[in-house]
């Protein structure tokens, strides 16, 4: 999404709706329809079939999953601060388990809902620069519309399970893990992160800017800059954001920096990627230790370290007045949980935190998916032509993929690509050290935990993976000299969680 | 006291985690991604429209 909006603004589409150089408006509900039910089966997949094993007492006796593994890691293992005999037993174990399972189906329903427009999920051949190539019938619209609320029948939909199994499986992790889903740092001594947060936005309306983030009135979900740091609630000032203020730093990562450190610090449209074999060699800990960036919101002589997915969403939502998200925040956790208060929303800031952000901001998607699909226009052509700029041209896209904040850059020169930038969600999450020395907001969240035995080790996993981290669709890469770094066991009743050297 | 974390299971894609604690306490932390994308280098002077389809999943 991030690519195609990147050209859409680089070829000369200004807006949405039916004028000469616009998207038109049936493009841009269709691409929000793909992307809505992109994310809300990301979040599924995240929940359950990354994160859930974390939580579950996967050894518990009587359960479904007793002795069977893989499914029983000893990192989870007679732990009690997860679900198992002391905090359920094994019929909230099971049924936790029949909905990591029944989530696949879901996930695969989802995936249904979006090809009737991509033809296939994920990575559609429908995105094009000017809207999409898809035209809907009557019958996918009807189809469609049965897979989000159901079909009357044996299906009950997409919304039924994110509202009524879903959120209540993140509550009930939640209060297994502290009793309470608002965990902050201090009383689970995990995961409260660098508290400034980042967002594009996403889902646009009809009046929404193409190639800038979305401020308020302009999608679904807005953008915008929060720094929490030191800040009370009561103060939070999210901003609009500038889309120049992003730059990347490459001290610590893998690459050239140029002469007098040229290559430092660049805005994404004059990005410079050139990996310096030397500092891959040296590697950690003294010089460079990631392949990622480290990108940095720069305003002025401040250069913010900034988390990027869910949690920033909801949060610069929120601290901006979205209403969707307001509501959600104040009203969907409430039914099961001692009441979410505005006076604690801060607490949010924290591992279960980022889940339940997650959690939400699915079911604000999943829901308003419905409206998407009943203003559709049946055999209408979602797609306007412009051609490849003839002249020099740049363009930049910005969108939220499930994992957070995202944007490509783009430079054509010759009506080709001459210059290709993408500051993808994780590079934020995941970055290194910048060039002042900051760490990333990974690095920040994990720094402070408390490990005492290895079995504490799952504490800084759980950390990791509350951010959801991807680092895929790459290319591996093999140390010089083969060297074996480090074992990783999981399995055996005698083996610990992970070694230490 | 070193710990290396490597691989970071169950997320897409390849981490290392390592970190130096101090009486128990997590001190320094470095997030260390493992592979190299390059899709930045694989775009360039291709046809624009290739964008599209060649970064879609990133």
């Amino acid at each position: 999404m991030a690519s195609v909006r990147c050209l859409d603004s680089a070829f000369g589409y200004d807006g949405y709706g039916s004028g000469a150089t616009d998207i038109p408006d049936q493009g841009r509900i269709l691409r929000n329809i793909v992307e809505g039910a992109d994310m809300v089966m990301s979040h599924i997949l995240h929940f359950y079939h990354l994160a859930a094993l974390d939580y579950i007492d996967t050894d518990t006796p009587g359960s479904i999953i007793e002795n069977q593994s893989p499914w029983s890691p000893a990192a989870t293992r007679n732990r009690t601060d997860v679900v198992g005999p002391s905090l359920g037993g094994s019929a909230l174990v099971n049924t936790l388990v029949l909905n990591y399972v029944g989530a696949l189906n879901v996930r695969r329903k989802c995936h249904e809902l979006a090809a009737y427009i991509s033809g296939k999920q994920p990575h559609t051949p429908a995105f094009i620069p000017g809207g999409i190539t898809s035209v809907v019938d009557d019958a996918a619209i009807s189809a469609m519309s049965d897979l989000i609320t159901g079909d009357g029948g044996s299906w009950p939909g997409i919304i039924d399970f994110v509202d009524n199994t879903y959120i209540p499986d993140v509550v009930t992790v939640a209060k297994a893990l502290s009793g309470s889903l608002l965990v902050g740092a201090a009383s689970a001594g995990v995961g409260e992160g660098c508290k400034k947060y980042l967002a594009y936005g996403t889902f646009p309306n009809l009046n929404a800017p193409v190639g800038e983030p979305l401020n308020a009135g302009e999608g679904l979900l807005i953008g915008g800059f929060l720094n929490t740091d030191g800040i009370s609630l009561g103060s939070w000032n999210a901003s609009a954001v500038d889309k120049w203020k992003i730059k990347e730093y490459i001290k610590y990562s893998h690459y050239e920096k140029g002469l007098l450190n040229a290559y430092d610090g660049l805005l994404p449209i004059n990005g410079v990627t050139k990996v310096d074999y030397q500092k891959v060699t040296n590697g950690s800990p003294s010089a460079s230790y990631s392949w990622a960036k480290a990108p940095r919101y720069v305003s002025g002589s401040e250069v913010h370290v900034c988390e990027v997915g869910p949690l920033a969403r909801v949060l610069v939502n929120y601290a901006r007045g979205n209403e969707a998200v307001v509501y959600a925040v104040n009203n969907l956790l409430t039914g099961a949980l001692a009441p979410l208060t505005t006076a604690n929303v801060p607490n949010l800031r924290s591992v279960l935190g980022r889940h339940a952000a997650r959690a939400l901001e699915c079911s604000i998607i999943a829901n308003t998916i419905p409206s998407w699909i009943t203003s559709l226009t049946p055999n209408t052509s979602a797609y306007r032509h412009l051609n490849i700029p003839t002249s020099s041209a740049t363009g930049a896209g910005f969108t939220e993929a499930p994992r957070g904040a995202l944007s490509h850059w783009i430079r054509i020169d010759g009506k080709k690509i001459s210059n290709y930038q993408c500051v993808v969600p994780t590079t934020w999450n995941v970055s290194p050290k910048d060039t002042n020395g900051q760490h990333g907001p990974i690095e920040h969240a994990i720094s402070g935990t408390s490990v005492a035995t290895t079995a504490d080790y799952i504490k800084m996993t759980r950390i990791i993976r509350s951010f959801d981290p991807c680092i895929a669709c790459t290319v591996h890469v093999v140390s010089p000299d083969k060297k074996k770094v480090t074992k990783f066991e999981v399995g055996t009743a005698s083996s610990t969680f992970c070694n230490s050297k | 006291m070193a710990i290396k974390i490597d691989p970071v299971t169950r997320i897409e894609g390849h981490l290392a985690l390592e970190v130096n604690t101090t009486s128990n306490i997590v001190t320094d932390v470095e997030c260390q991604t493992k592979l190299f994308r390059g899709f930045e280098l694989i775009m360039r002077d291709r046809n624009p429209r290739d964008a599209v389809i060649l970064t879609q999943r990133i």
